[in-house]
């Protein structure tokens, strides 16, 4: 009974002053990428994710130890990715699930000129020459060829359907530079659609 | 937010409340990890217990004879996971142990060391990843053969082919931890007339996870552990076996990146034994694991 009550009392006082956040907002640093997973809770668990993302070419291995941050309490892994290298979505969407977990949501931070073609509104990424098609709805009044930088995302359940160089199609969630600020890069952080 | 503080208060009280809390004896390698494909690990650990208190049923009564048992056993446990829904899991014990007891008006005691009875379990699991929460179903088919030999005078096996079935269920939040599993062993019968009683068993684990580091990926989880064990009437070289018990104790788990330390006590808080035997005693267990 003793025990009974040690343990309790441990475990309240071990609980009473646990807090509870929120998921903070996803914010894309530059030459990263960020994916929400469900499922990841736990690191030791998450291990084989981060060891088999980390073999991924074009990482940037100067940050995170590795180029991988596992973040357990909000449930994303993050890429640190060279400026020149294209992001690997198909691989990267293998490589979670095959680690046991649920790749949902894949946050990117694109910079370059928007073009508009045949298949729509496209963005070309100037660093790694990388193109994401955008829905013209989420960036309304951007005029074409106009430079932008923004942070974007897409589902993640769309990546094995994409075809063969088929673009992701990007949602825009956020323009970190305006056109008239192009090559500049002010963290002059917009929602997009009040851009 | 709600949800958060509902989960919070439903875990606290569940632990204030006594529930119990487990260890996974019977359980091979690890449950967490690994469950990437192709992933595989292996973990040595070391279970200790020695008692000298006697019970008759519930009772514990005077040990005028001054019976005595010690069990050291050293686990290797190994885990393959060909996906995340399947897992072959194989241990094997090195087993030392002794027991003392009066005959002819003195002490004698007998030994027993070497290779025990090795367990392979095929793990066949069911997935639930959700958004800020990671469960999983469990059904293990396991058997137990007999490496272990029956020889000694206090034999380390009983020459049986045992077959096992479990069902676990785990779940965890960021926070929180737990892991249910209640498995039933068939003990056939072995050499020497040695046939220990069929056995039906639960491990509760339930814990937080006070600590973690992401950029380091290293962290700490503390749990309370439930064994409860309910093993028929059976026999083997010295007499009656068979029994039930309950144990309490804390666990503590420490990883880093892909190395795993667990530490855990269990205390008997209810003891019955068919016949008059040697009680179990608190059983003190470590081990390290790691997975690749």
């Amino acid at each position: 009974m003793k025990t009974m009550q040690i343990v309790t009392t441990a475990a309240i006082l071990l609980t009473a002053g646990m807090a509870f956040s929120e998921a903070d907002p996803v914010v894309v640093a530059e030459n990263q990428t960020v994916i929400q997973v469900n499922g990841v809770v736990c690191s030791f668990c998450a291990y084989g994710a981060e060891k088999a993302l980390s073999k991924l070419d074009g990482l940037n291995t100067a940050e995170f130890g590795n180029g991988v941050l596992v973040d357990v309490e909000a449930h994303r892994i993050t890429l640190a990715l060279q400026p020149s290298a294209k992001i690997p979505f198909q691989e990267i969407y293998s490589r979670i699930k095959n680690a046991g977990y649920d790749p949902i949501t894949v946050y990117v931070r694109p910079e370059g000129k928007l073009e508009k073609s045949e298949q729509g509104l496209q963005l070309r990424d100037a660093r790694s020459g990388q193109v994401f098609a955008v829905l013209d709805s989420t960036m309304p009044g951007i005029a074409d060829q106009a430079e932008v930088a923004v942070q974007a995302h897409f589902e993640a359940s769309l990546i094995p359907e994409l075809g063969e160089s088929e673009p992701v199609v990007l949602t825009i969630d956020r323009l970190i530079s305006t056109p008239s600020k192009a090559g500049e890069m002010g963290e002059m952080v917009k929602d997009a659609k009040n851009g | 937010m709600g949800r958060r503080w509902l989960q919070a208060l439903t875990a606290a009280l569940l632990l204030a409340t006594g529930f119990p809390i487990a260890s996974q004896a019977h359980q091979p390698v690890m449950d967490m990890a690994p469950r990437w494909q192709g992933g595989w690990g292996f973990q040595v650990r070391n279970e200790h217990r020695s008692s000298n208190a006697l019970y008759r049923g519930d009772k514990r009564i005077e040990n005028t004879e001054g019976k005595k048992r010690t069990v050291n056993t050293t686990w290797l446990e190994g885990v393959y996971t060909f996906k995340r829904e399947v897992r072959l899991t194989a241990k094997i014990p090195w087993v030392e142990h002794n027991r003392t007891f009066a005959q002819g008006g003195s002490h004698k005691t007998q030994t027993g060391s070497g290779l025990g009875d090795a367990i392979f379990g095929l793990q066949l699991k069911r997935y639930f990843n959700r958004a800020e929460r990671t469960a999983n179903f469990g059904i293990t088919p396991s058997i137990r053969v007999p490496s272990g030999s029956s020889n000694a005078d206090y034999p380390v096996g009983d020459g049986s082919w045992d077959v096992g079935l479990s069902t676990s269920f785990s779940t965890e939040v960021f926070q929180f931890y737990q892991f249910y599993d209640l498995f039933y062993w068939h003990n056939s019968k072995g050499e020497r007339n040695i046939n220990r009683g069929d056995e039906v068993g639960l491990d509760v684990n339930i814990g937080v996870h006070p600590f973690h580091d992401n950029e380091r990926n290293m962290g700490m989880f503390l749990m309370g552990d439930l064994s409860v064990r309910f093993e028929s009437r059976g026999r083997d070289t010295r007499g009656v076996t068979g029994g039930s018990r309950v144990s309490l104790g804390p666990v503590l788990v420490l990883y880093w990146n892909n190395l795993m330390f667990r530490a855990e006590t269990k205390v008997p808080v209810y003891q019955f034994a068919r016949g008059t035997q040697v009680g179990r005693g608190t059983e003190f267990n470590a081990g390290l694991g790691v997975t690749f």
